[in-house]
């Protein structure tokens, strides 16, 4: 008989604190919840311009368009640092230094709009190959390239929902294409092809990538809510209450968010929520924006928060037309999922499968 | 134990049945294991190290233009040596190095994002009250060349890669009124017809489905004024002027039979107001329009 190992005592609790920070960064994490991440994220964003881009190919870049591309190089010289591969190498350096015949050649063949639309073709499928995970890196930094550009080009009709969607282009950088991708089911094709068996564990990928992928989330939760609140906080804490045009304090800032007209989607009379729901929503929101980075810590309420998360967004699709805005932030919670959280999903399913094909 | 062979014993074992199972993994040839990461991420690497140090570049902004040019070139040779050189030398010869010059690049990309998402948000959300603030102490002269210059380069690097910060979303004070960009169109019979805004909905019923980058489009029109645009905004003309030739172009597609000329037209804001908490929420009080500009129908301001 084998004898048991000796039972090893639970590391004191203040050395587990001391090394969790070290863990959160340096301990590889399973790579299923980045490689959900970039499926669904780039099947929203891959959704979200061929919907509210493609139509405006025409109108806001073809002949004699809405936003003459002239007003592009206005804004990047007042913007450090931007470039738009449409408008030539102008902020790109080197290529902003090369003669200026060429610069010129490279300005008149975007300004085509055959051309822009082969661009646009290209951007296309390098957002296709990023959610199926086809040379998942260099599509990547294709597909963000020309978003920037693409984006930059029609910089006045742009949204936060835009903004959302360059932020995780560039987390995609990370190895999103580890598992669940074309990438790898050609590498473990490869393996087959040379004789090495496949390897069963799980693929493991650097922690960092997610975290820094996980911290972008929660800052932009904690300052959307800080933003509302806190111009108005001086007045609360001086005189005890809020100020006439403190909406989110007072309560009444969903009541005239679902009355504005220029972008709900339904006139207000027809839903007419009572006062006490839309102040219980607009400070709910507040909680949930501000304590977002602190209650999606705890392992317990993850799922609450995440779901309360996903109703959030989905309250501000269904009321208010802000573009893709709502879809790309829920995209990313895949990245708060645990592997193990994934598998037990996938079994659920499998299941679910199975039962379905005994009772058909 | 009958018929076992005791792990010590010197007997010769027979002749085993079958050929001993070749091993799982066949060995690799010398240097595979290098040659086969340089050749699965050969074009990642090369990209990845040809942006940082386009980025290194781009935000060298002491640089003349031609020792810009240079470096950038330097940086991109420079860039595909020390792909070939981390491959080969460090990973071969001092496989040490290798994992601890991965993790340093790491540290110190990490290390500077996080800086940058924690320094943007506050200064993009509060940078006039932030600078009021620090202007008023006394300290503030030695250290504002270091944070310029921080600024500059933070800035740099999140208009590079499109990842600005200062995240916002319905700040108060929320709108107690509606704007929306009319068009007054004016004829050569001098009749005048009134083109609403494309975002304008009927607003006893209606569902709305898309059109927001129109929204926003004409959200960044709908403020400007007469004066506004014969000076400060006068570099938007040209955004004005297709509008406005967008919007003739509307009234003749809806319009196919209509045998006018369009000669004028004239941008309003057309302004109508919410109703306040507890009134009728049907109700919108109209409160008129105001110019914003009047155009030829080609587009020129007059």
């Amino acid at each position: 008989m084998t004898p048991l190992p000796p039972l090893t005592r639970p590391a004191p609790l203040w050395r587990r604190w001391l090394l969790a920070p070290v863990h959160f960064w340096t301990r590889p994490v399973r790579a299923e919840p980045l490689a959900l991440f970039r499926i669904v994220f780039g099947a929203t964003l891959l959704l979200s311009v061929l919907v509210s881009y493609a139509p405006y190919l025409g109108p806001y870049l073809g002949g004699d368009p809405l936003l003459p591309s002239g007003q592009v190089d206005d804004w990047m010289s007042t913007n450090a640092g931007r470039f738009c591969l449409l408008r030539g190498p102008k902020n790109l350096p080197p290529f902003d230094q090369m003669p200026a015949g060429y610069a010129d050649a490279w300005t008149h063949w975007c300004e085509q709009p055959a051309n822009e639309y082969l661009l646009f073709g290209v951007w296309v499928a390098s957002l296709a190959c990023v959610t199926l995970g086809l040379w998942t890196r260099p599509s990547t930094i294709i597909a963000l390239l020309l978003t920037v550009s693409f984006h930059l080009r029609i910089v006045q009709t742009t949204n936060g929902g835009d903004s959302v969607a360059r932020c995780g282009l560039f987390y995609l950088m990370a190895p999103a294409g580890a598992v669940w991708s074309l990438d790898a089911w050609m590498t473990r094709r490869w393996r087959k092809w040379r004789g090495l068996t496949p390897d069963p564990s799980p693929v493991l990928i650097p922690a960092w990538s997610v975290r820094l992928i996980q911290i972008q989330l929660c800052l932009m939760y904690f300052f959307t809510g800080l933003v509302k609140i806190v111009d108005d906080l001086p007045t609360l804490i001086q005189t005890g209450r809020p100020g006439a045009d403190a909406d989110w304090l007072t309560g009444h800032a969903v009541y005239w968010v679902l009355n504005d007209i220029e972008l709900n989607r339904v006139p207000y009379a027809w839903l007419a929520p009572p006062m006490w729901l839309c102040q219980a929503l607009s400070w709910g929101t507040l909680a949930f924006e501000i304590g977002f980075p602190f209650l999606v810590l705890s392992r317990r309420l993850r799922p609450w928060v995440l779901l309360g998360g996903i109703s959030f967004h989905l309250g501000i699709w269904a009321t208010t037309e802000v573009g893709w805005f709502s879809p790309m932030s829920i995209c990313w919670y895949a990245v708060f999922l645990t592997g193990g959280q994934l598998d037990a999903i996938a079994a659920f399913l499998r299941r679910r499968r199975q039962i379905d094909s005994y009772t058909s | 134990m009958a018929g076992s062979t005791p792990p010590d014993s010197i007997v010769p074992s027979p002749e085993p049945a079958v050929a001993p199972a070749a091993p799982e993994t066949p060995p690799l040839p010398p240097h595979a294991s290098w040659r086969s990461w340089a050749r699965r991420d050969a074009v990642t690497t090369s990209l990845l190290f040809f942006v940082y140090f386009y980025a290194f570049t781009l935000l060298s902004r002491d640089l003349v233009p031609r020792d810009r040019l240079w470096a950038g070139a330097w940086a991109v040779v420079g860039g595909c040596q020390l792909f070939f050189v981390l491959c080969v030398v460090l990973e071969r010869r001092l496989p040490w190095l290798w994992p601890a010059a991965k993790t340093t690049a790491v540290v110190l990309f990490v290390g500077w994002h996080l800086f940058f998402l924690v320094l943007r948000n506050p200064l993009d959300l509060w940078d006039k009250p932030v600078e009021d603030w620090c202007a008023k102490q006394g300290w503030w002269k030695d250290v504002r060349p270091y944070y310029d210059k921080t600024d500059r380069v933070t800035r740099k690097y999140g208009n590079f890669f499109g990842i600005e910060q200062g995240w916002k979303m319905f700040p108060p004070p929320l709108a107690r009124s509606a704007w929306f960009l009319d068009s007054e169109i004016t004829f050569d019979d001098d009749g005048v017809e009134t083109l609403p805004s494309d975002n304008e909905p009927d607003l006893t019923r209606y569902v709305r489905l898309g059109g927001w980058r129109g929204r926003k489009l004409e959200t960044y029109l709908v403020w400007a004024t007469p004066e506004e645009l014969r000076g400060s905004r006068s570099d938007d003309l040209p955004v004005f002027a297709a509008y406005v030739r967008g919007r003739v172009r509307r009234w003749r597609e809806t319009h196919p039979d209509d045998p006018r000329t369009p000669v004028k037209v004239k941008l309003v804001r057309h302004k109508i107001d919410l109703p306040q908490p507890g009134d009728d929420p049907t109700r919108h009080p109209d409160q008129g329009v105001t110019e914003i500009g009047t155009f030829d129908a080609d587009g020129r301001l007059r």
